[in-house]
């Protein structure tokens, strides 16, 4: 009963062509590979349910994506129930765009004039990369064999807060003009100086908790691992190449250390977590000059990579130790799919009558036409992102009307004592501490990032968040109100207690 | 090794003491007295002196639960005694917090103001060895330490660093709702006032929201290493509370045992001084994944605890952590040994905004303390029961006294007067408080703080009677909970802030004054 067939496969969704970069407001046209990008499948099966994961070294997965392989996997392995397909994105900065053509969000290489510098067609590698995820899933299949797993928490501090809050009200300060269709700051600022005189506090400190789930062959050979983390993979977030960030750095440790094993990374809740400190950037500073003999031009982010790559693999190693001597080679599997509605962030009429002006006044500012193609570039692609964002705004002060909750689809999964939850968010830490507080699981790993069949996604900021706005915290970012988030804890609470072991 | 002025040659100078006692003392740290019934692990204190010749500091780590009843005054008249050559107002001393060392106050009237119960609870059948007596013995023991570790200053080098060990977890559980209305809550002085948050609330409660402020993973290191570049011992400072262990009846020094033992273990009888930074909203407790953590314990320890002692799977545990990042940090800082540096050590007094008490809160402790004056002491049941019920009762009473003390004196005293030590050895920096000091304090000093590190040093003994006390934020006293009611603030969150700016005052005039010498040297 329930014995366990595993199985993994992996490959490089690395692309030399120039595509867009998609993770700031600017378009960034990729240079090259700097590191590879990769998707990576882990299928495990016990017979009467299974789970299938997939990580994709991108930062989001949209639903489109995921619908056309969940297409290409039905056409070519009908056995497999491809809405069971969890493909979850670590959000580096440095990932391939494959994105269709004018969506709301973003700026698109169509919407924005490029003369002189070519940019790669995003449908085309689109159709590569979802071919390429396809095939490492029905690889991943093909390939089950019996083998175990063990899993256990260990502690490796990655993700830090990013929300620094002050005393005053930053809005209000003299010359802090508003930036419309980015960000509108309150008492809170994502990344902001912590040297300010006002600095109070960071908004909801950091999780230094890693998940992980190891998998064995039958003859008890490590040959994988879930390390699922609270921070995304955004150290690089400004390069003109591609990279995993981070978790490059930690799969080569890895095998240094392992042999060719599977990583499969997963980022946990960490909508307001990022990869790096906010304060002691002196003593940083002189950490990675002497531990690595980094001088003033090495780049940090490269430094700050390395350093986290040597704490997830010590928190990798110290519980593989103890873990390892409880392989599970049969267990209860349970796989929930559902699509659930979750409260909107509302628009006021205010906010609505606001963003109709500054969409005018957006709309009647003329692209840049002097300085390099490069500069013209990243210019317009701000006002174009811009501009969408206030589009947006304008577009779901009319959806709400009719549509107060916003369609979410959700997995929620066993695996013997320990569970799966996803959500679609760069979803702020609270929620997962409130998930894994109340959950009857002895370790419920929370899966951000993850696509589906809805298009719904965004941050999604708790009530102190809201309070505080800022970038992350404002009507631009978030899609999905505080009550929504409570709603997405209720529904996974719910769905992992009928699971109870 | 690096030198780079020999007119600030360092001499640096370590000792130790065994301050354990099989006597059977109270142990403070509970609202109910424990009287020890042995020793699980040593407690101890250790003494670090550094001079360049121009000034200096003498580090005192003690594994204990607070500095108060003028043991830091009784420890300075008696290293005076010992040796008129220290400069006994350098003498920066903490406690690690442990909450399962013998009591250290003396005589209970020298630091309770305020109390009827001068003896404390009747205690017929327990024996309570003299507190007066532990006293004498651990000032003094502290005292030697401390002349010892100056009379054998020698030439050496400290290196620095940072790195990070997960300790801390914060103990501060904000839920959607005022869990004082809820039906069934107490309100009492030993509780303090639930609001939103709780301390050790449940994260099981289906309206529990967040922690209210997270947690730190950094860990500062100083470490010091002989004429030969050999390694002597090492300033670990933690932002986290000893009190694993905080329930036993038997003497310890919670996780700087483990932590001691596991360093050692690489690097031989090396001293470590465990300082504890802001950690008044932290805990080395998980507060959720219990689970988890059971079987993480039992896969990984098995069934290791010979001498039965609570908590012990999270005390190896961190001690694990502790060591490996006391490694870590060790292996890229000693690239960097200095043996001469510029050291300015700055003592003085700061005065903190009070938490001001309303009339309606010492009206409302008048009219409990009566209610608790005329509860008898229990009679019935075993000794210890009796004892651990009517300590209750008296901590209790004594609360609401301090209430009232407080509330008769905040017109003519509006602020407390701290002893604040702040001081610089070469790029990183040292600032001290008496409080148990919420970790948000501390960011706010470290990141606008001149220096590369600045190690927080909370729980730091000063003058007097007093010591100790949580010091919440805003958020922290909007929540409410113990630590941050009235019975547990002494000062406010203004007071905090003043704190923090009379902390980055000092640092930056410290800074300042260095970078004018510096290039006068030039």
């Amino acid at each position: 009963m329930h014995e366990l067939k595993i199985g993994w496969a992996s490959r490089d969704i690395s692309t030399d062509k120039p595509v867009d970069i998609p993770g700031q407001f600017h378009i960034r046209v990729s240079r090259g590979v700097l590191d590879p990008i990769t998707a990576t499948a882990l299928v495990i099966d016990n017979g009467e349910d299974l789970l299938i994961f997939v990580s994709a070294d991108l930062v989001s997965i949209r639903a489109y994506l995921v619908e056309e392989v969940r297409a290409l996997v039905k056409a070519r392995e009908p056995g497999i129930p491809v809405d069971k397909i969890i493909i979850s994105a670590t959000h580096t900065h440095d990932g391939a765009g494959y994105y269709r053509k004018a969506i709301a969000g973003m700026a698109t290489p169509d919407q924005v004039p490029h003369a002189g510098i070519e940019i790669a067609s995003s449908d085309e590698y689109r159709g590569f990369l979802a071919g390429s995820i396809a095939d490492a899933i029905c690889e991943a299949y093909a390939g089950r064999q019996p083998g175990g797993v063990t899993y256990g928490y260990g502690f490796a501090a990655v993700g830090h807060s990013r929300r620094e809050v002050y005393f005053d009200d930053l809005s209000k300060r003299p010359g802090s003009a508003g930036r419309p269709g980015m960000m509108v700051d309150g008492h809170a600022k994502m990344y902001g100086p912590t040297r300010d005189p006002m600095f109070s506090h960071y908004e909801a400190g950091m999780d230094p908790f890693v998940n992980l789930l190891y998998t064995f062959d039958a003859q008890g050979n490590l040959t994988g691992a879930i390390i699922n983390v609270p921070a995304p993979s955004q150290c690089s977030e400004m390069r003109e190449t591609l990279s995993a960030d981070y978790w490059h750095d930690v799969r080569e440790e890895l095998r240094a250390r392992h042999g060719d094993i599977f990583v499969l990374p997963q980022c946990a809740a960490a909508g307001d977590l990022s990869p790096r400190i906010q304060h002691y950037y002196a003593a940083q500073q002189r950490r990675f000059a002497l531990k690595y003999g980094a001088g003033k031009d090495t780049p940090v982010d490269l430094l700050q990579r390395r350093d986290i790559a040597e704490r997830i693999c010590a928190a990798f190693d110290e519980v593989l130790g103890w873990a390892r001597r409880e392989i599970h080679a049969a267990l209860p599997i349970r796989h929930e799919v559902a699509v659930i509605g979750l409260s909107r962030r509302m628009i006021t009429d205010e906010e609505l009558a606001n963003e109709t002006r500054e969409l005018e006044a957006l709309e009647a500012e003329p692209f840049k036409s002097d300085g390099t193609p490069e500069e013209q570039l990243r210019h317009n692609s701000v006002l174009v992102a811009r501009r969408n964002r206030c589009r947006r705004i304008l577009a779901r002060a009319g959806e709400q009307k009719t549509q107060p909750t916003c369609p979410v689809e959700l997995h929620v999964a066993r695996l013997g004592n320990i569970a799966f939850a996803t959500n679609p968010f760069e979803l702020y830490m609270d929620y997962m501490h409130r998930i894994q507080g109340r959950s009857p699981f002895e370790q419920t790993f929370v899966i951000q990032l993850t696509g589906g069949s809805t298009d719904t996604a965004g941050y999604l900021a708790t009530e102190r968040g809201v309070w505080g706005g800022g970038y992350s915290a404002s009507i631009y970012c978030n899609q999905v109100s505080p009550k929504g988030g409570q709603e997405l804890v209720e529904e996974t609470l719910k769905r992992l207690a009928r699971f109870a072991p | 090794m690096n030198a780079t002025n020999t007119k600030q040659a360092l001499s640096i100078g370590w000792a130790s003491r065994d301050v354990s006692t099989t006597e059977p003392l109270n142990i403070p740290g509970q609202f109910h007295m424990r009287i020890s019934q042995g020793i699980i692990d040593p407690i101890t204190v250790t003494a670090l002196a550094i001079d360049n010749g121009e000034d200096s500091v003498i580090f005192l780590s003690a594994d204990i639960v607070v500095i108060r009843a003028h043991l830091l005054d009784r420890i300075r008249e008696r290293v005076a005694e010992l040796d008129a050559g220290v400069p006994v107002m350098k003498i920066l001393m903490n406690a690690t917090h442990t909450h399962t060392a013998p009591t250290t106050y003396g005589e209970r009237s020298a630091w309770r103001p305020g109390s009827d119960d001068v003896d404390g609870p009747p205690h017929e059948g327990v024996e309570i060895a003299s507190a007066a007596k532990y006293q004498d013995f651990f000032v003094n023991e502290s005292a030697e330490a401390v002349v010892e570790a100056w009379k054998k200053r020698a030439p050496g080098g400290v290196a620095y660093g940072y790195g990070f060990a997960v300790v801390a977890h914060s103990r501060r559980e904000v839920y959607f709702d005022d869990i004082s209305k809820r039906p069934g809550m107490e309100r009492n002085s030993r509780h303090g006032v639930h609001g939103h948050a709780m301390m050790y609330g449940s994260t099981r409660d289906p309206m529990f929201s967040h922690y209210e402020a997270g947690t730190d993973p950094f860990i500062n290191l100083l470490y010091t290493f002989d004429a030969q570049g050999r390694l002597t011992g090492a300033i670990v400072n933690v932002p986290c509370p000893a009190q694993n262990s905080e329930g036993e009846r038997r003497l310890s020094a919670s996780y700087w045992h483990e932590a001691r033992e596991a360093i050692r273990k690489q690097y031989g009888n090396i001293f470590i001084l465990p300082q504890c930074a802001a950690g008044g909203d932290l805990s080395p407790r998980i507060q959720h994944y219990h689970k988890a953590e059971e079987r993480r314990f039992a896969l990984k320890y098995g069934d290791n605890n010979p001498k039965n002692v609570s908590e012990y799977g999270r005390r190896l545990d961190i001690g694990e952590r502790i060591a490996a990042a006391f490694t870590e940090v060790l292996e890229w800082a000693r690239k960097d040994i200095r043996t001469a540096l510029p050291l300015q050590h700055s003592v003085e007094t700061v005065h903190l905004s009070r938490r001001m008490i309303s009339d309606e809160d010492v009206n409302q402790a008048r009219a409990e303390l009566a209610e608790l004056e005329k509860e008898p002491f229990k009679t019935d049941g075993d000794p210890i029961q009796r004892l651990d019920h009517n300590s209750t009762l008296v901590a209790g009473r004594n609360r609401y006294r301090g209430i009232i003390a407080r509330y008769e004196k905040q017109a003519t005293e509006p602020k407390l007067p701290m002893e604040m030590h702040v001081l610089h050895l070469g790029e990183v920096a040292f600032a001290s408080n008496r409080f148990e000091l919420y970790m948000d304090y501390m960011h706010r000093i470290q990141a606008r703080s001149p220096f590369t590190q600045t190690f927080v040093v909370q729980l730091a003994g000063t003058p007097g009677p007093e010591g100790g006390s949580y010091l919440a934020t805003e958020r922290g006293v909007w929540g409410r909970g113990y630590s941050a009611s009235i019975y547990c603030n002494v000062v406010s969150p203004q007071g905090g802030q003043d704190l923090v700016e009379a902390t980055l005052a000092t640092l930056n005039k410290l800074y300042e004054k260095n970078a004018e010498q510096e290039k006068n040297n030039a």
